[in-house]
């Protein structure tokens, strides 16, 4: 997995959420994806407001996973894992869909 | 209280359970309100509903995330509907229409949850303080 943080976050979130096997596997297998179709879906554009030029933020959650991805691509498009876990990232104050 | 068994809908005083009272009772009075009457039959067949939808959602492996995001998507285009607003019509039977379309056509609604709750999430991820400071350089 060559993604900036993906492995730390991978093994963050075997540790903390236990996923099975296969949702190991689907997530590795997208993660992976990600340097070649940085914004692959489902993720989706986070819009921020900043007064400065900010790298862009994006967010995943991917079913078979159960699991929410964050990351971030710099100016050249390179993917930055921010955030693999079960429950929407801290500090997100949001009511489900 | 019988809505606090949802998982969703919630039923609050917009939902069907509300709308029912309404429907059923003169000037939006329930009868023996406060007095501890217990649920009103719409709102136990509201209830009932709602937890055979999510029980045939869960049993076809649908997580509870994706549940939450079924009961808001868009996606029945002869319905022209939400699921929500179907329930909060109470037509029930339009609504098992789209259960069982949601069960024989799971992939496609599988793809569909997946993008709708990465969207809600995605407009609110700006307000999660954690992420923004990895963001302001802060590298693992």
């Amino acid at each position: 997995m060559s993604s900036d943080g993906a492995d730390w976050w991978l093994a963050k979130w075997q540790a903390s959420d236990h996923p099975s096997v296969q949702q190991v596997a689907t997530m590795r297998a997208w993660l992976d994806r990600l340097n070649n179709d940085p914004r692959q879906e489902p993720s989706q554009l986070a819009s921020r407001e900043h007064p400065h030029k900010q790298d862009e933020l994006r967010l995943t959650w991917i079913i078979d996973t159960e699991a929410f991805v964050v990351h971030a691509l710099d100016q050249d498009d390179q993917p930055r894992v921010l955030y693999i876990g079960q429950t929407i990232p801290p500090g997100m104050e949001v009511e489900p869909p | 209280m019988v809505a606090r068994r949802l998982t969703t809908p919630k039923a609050k005083g917009s939902g069907a359970a509300a709308k029912s009272r309404r429907r059923d009772e003169p000037n939006g009075k329930r009868k023996g309100a406060g007095g501890g009457d217990g649920p009103s039959p719409s709102d136990r067949e509201a209830a009932k509903v709602a937890d055979d939808v999510n029980i045939q959602l869960r049993n076809a492996g649908f997580p509870e995330t994706a549940i939450s995001s079924w009961w808001r998507l868009l996606i029945d285009k002869d319905a022209n509907k939400t699921p929500r607003r179907i329930w909060d019509s109470g037509d029930y039977d339009t609504l098992w229409v789209i259960v069982n379309k949601t069960l024989q056509q799971k992939p496609a609604y599988r793809a569909a949850l997946e993008k709708v709750t990465s969207m809600h999430f995605a407009e609110r991820l700006a307000a999660s303080q954690e992420v923004q400071d990895r963001l302001l350089g802060f590298k693992r």
